[in-house]
């Protein structure tokens, strides 16, 4: 934890910062953040009370900014888990065994990347129905592809080194080689490709739900972006707010991912 | 009685032939020198040897080690045989300290690995072992890699280690320093050394004897010093001509006889002597029947000529 960086600092701090606010949410704002709490449109800052303002039906945007960080942060991360999972575990078979499970397994790789992501996610949600864990699974099937290729390439390149013979000549099977020995080296390019993974997860469940294919239980960034889509000229706030939530959680854990990256690697002093 | 003992070892990756009847001995405390250019066949035969082929590897003859037939090919060979790499560097993991790669194999409980890690890296010279242990590979320079990986080996307790080009990715002061080490480490453990090499100067510092391979097949198996001073077969003495002259005045580019041609395909292998396409004294014989090894004085060589 040496050289994060201010980049990284800051991203650091505000993944965190989000996190609290996604832990802390029911306390901070008890009860349903879908309530009336007030007036219809108040600009924000004009009561202390609702430093984000109301939307069109009088609920604190503030309100749904902390319960909507649950639900952004839920789909990116366990999205990402999900697909990084996926794809390590394809990517380092293909690497490692070689021969025709390397070619059956990337050409289903191919397969799946040449169908685009946003619209593989969309019709998973549209045939699955609309919840929580279908927007997951939805944005893990399409985005795991990249790793796997990743993740392939490194693992068949350390399986050309000596590193291998010599660990096989020390009386190590083929499962303690590959993640003993092979995937620790690979976890640098993994874990940069997790943050974007993460990201990507936040934009795409944020699409979704602008499109009204989220959870219609739960409240959400996209959504409340859709929400204020058609008062951008009377009241550009509605729309604004959730959107800068967005683009500040998104750029926060790129910085962050990037500085762990550079944090973890021995090999850079 | 010798600890290693090759009979009619045959190595064929598809149809090619990369490894054909290798018959070889190797006494205890003995250093042997398997010496040949690339695609001689001499890494194959010491990662047979080691246990370390690849499954595309089909293998046919027999390797006995102390007596024992080793019969899978592909099995580790705990307890007898270690293997020393040609660059250390990509047979080191990174981001593992060395102490932990040191003694691996060894499966020591965390508490006695620190020990234990820093009296092997001590045993093949390296200072200050204890600050070593902590140390990352890409910390040391590669001589000191070298050491290292030297120290992998000898934990395993080897009696025969394989060395495989092991100074071929160092500075020449740095293989002498590694030359040394691997002489003093065989007299003062009593291993048998296994050196596979193309330099013939590594060879004359340390090898007992040399088995010299071309395309597969031991062409001559003679003493070091008699290798030197009377090569017989054809291949051997182009080998020795093709050498820089040392402290010579005359310009070194005059001095190099190189050997014309190049290594033949080996799938399959061309019928006759393999040598008989680059050499100056084949004839009809050469190009019809392979020559079998026959002895010359203390010297096995194949050739029908020598």
């Amino acid at each position: 934890m040496r050289r994060l960086g201010l980049g990284g600092w800051v991203g650091l701090s505000l993944v965190l910062a989000f996190v609290l606010i996604a832990i802390a949410a029911p306390w901070l704002y008890p009860g349903d953040p879908q309530d009336r709490v007030g007036r219809a449109l108040i600009w924000p800052f004009e009561d202390p009370a609702l430093p984000f303002g109301t939307d069109r039906l009088g609920r604190d945007l503030a309100a749904g900014i902390a319960h909507g960080t649950r639900v952004s942060l839920l789909v990116g991360f366990a999205a990402a888990a999900a697909a990084i999972t996926i794809g390590v575990v394809v990517g380092s078979l293909a690497g490692y065994l070689g021969g025709l499970i390397d070619d059956a397994l990337m050409r289903l790789t191919d397969t799946v990347q040449t169908i685009p992501g946003f619209v593989l996610a969309l019709a998973l949600v549209a045939v699955l129905g609309a919840g929580v864990g279908t927007v997951i699974l939805a944005i893990a099937v399409s985005s795991w592809t990249g790793t796997a290729r990743i993740v392939r390439a490194e693992v068949s390149s350390w399986r050309e080194r000596d590193l291998v013979l010599a660990c096989r000549a020390m009386g190590m099977g083929h499962g303690e080689i590959l993640f003993r020995q092979i995937l620790p080296n690979i976890a640098a390019p993994v874990i940069v490709l997790a943050s974007v993974v993460v990201a990507v997860a936040i934009l795409v469940e944020s699409a979704l739900s602008f499109l009204g294919f989220g959870d219609p239980s739960l409240i959400s960034w996209g959504a409340m972006v859709a929400e204020g889509r058609g008062l951008l000229r009377r009241a550009w706030y509605v729309a604004a707010v959730p959107g800068a939530a967005i683009v500040v959680v998104v750029v926060a854990i790129s910085l962050a991912g990037d500085a762990l990256t550079r944090a973890l690697d021995p090999r850079r002093g | 009685m010798s600890l290693l003992q090759i009979d009619q070892l045959s190595v064929r990756f598809g149809a090619t032939m990369a490894l054909d009847s290798l018959s070889l001995a190797i006494a205890a405390g003995e250093t042997l020198a398997l010496v040949g250019e690339s695609g001689s066949g001499k890494s194959t035969a010491a990662l047979a040897i080691a246990g370390l082929l690849s499954h595309q590897a089909t293998v046919t003859g027999t390797i006995r080690f102390d007596g024992q037939a080793l019969t899978d090919w592909r099995g580790v060979r705990q307890g007898g045989i270690a293997m020393v790499f040609q660059d250390a560097m990509s047979a080191l993991n990174p981001v593992h300290r060395i102490g932990a790669q040191v003694v691996e194999a060894l499966r020591l409980p965390r508490a006695e690995q620190r020990v234990a890690a820093a009296r092997f890296l001590d045993q093949v010279g390296l200072p200050q072992p204890e600050r070593l242990v902590d140390a990352y590979p890409h910390e040391l320079s590669g001589g000191m890699r070298q050491r290292v990986g030297i120290a992998i080996a000898v934990a395993q307790n080897p009696r025969l280690l394989i060395a495989d080009e092991p100074t071929t990715a160092l500075d020449v002061t740095i293989q002498a320093q590694i030359l040394a080490l691997l002489r003093d480490l065989k007299a003062r453990l009593g291993l048998s050394l296994l050196l596979v090499t193309h330099d013939l100067g590594v060879v004359a510092e340390t090898a007992d004897r040399v088995a010299v391979l071309y395309a597969g097949c031991l062409m001559e198996l003679a003493p070091a010093a008699a290798l030197f001073t009377s090569p017989h077969h054809p291949y051997t003495q182009g080998l020795l001509e093709a050498r820089p002259p040392f402290g010579t005045q005359a310009p070194m580019l005059a001095e190099l006889v190189e050997i014309p041609g190049q290594l033949p395909r080996l799938d399959p292998p061309p019928a006759g002597c393999r040598f008989a396409a680059r050499c100056d004294r084949a004839d009809q014989r050469c190009r019809a029947e392979q020559p079998v090894l026959r002895p010359i004085a203390d010297t096995l060589v194949a050739c029908h000529h020598a």
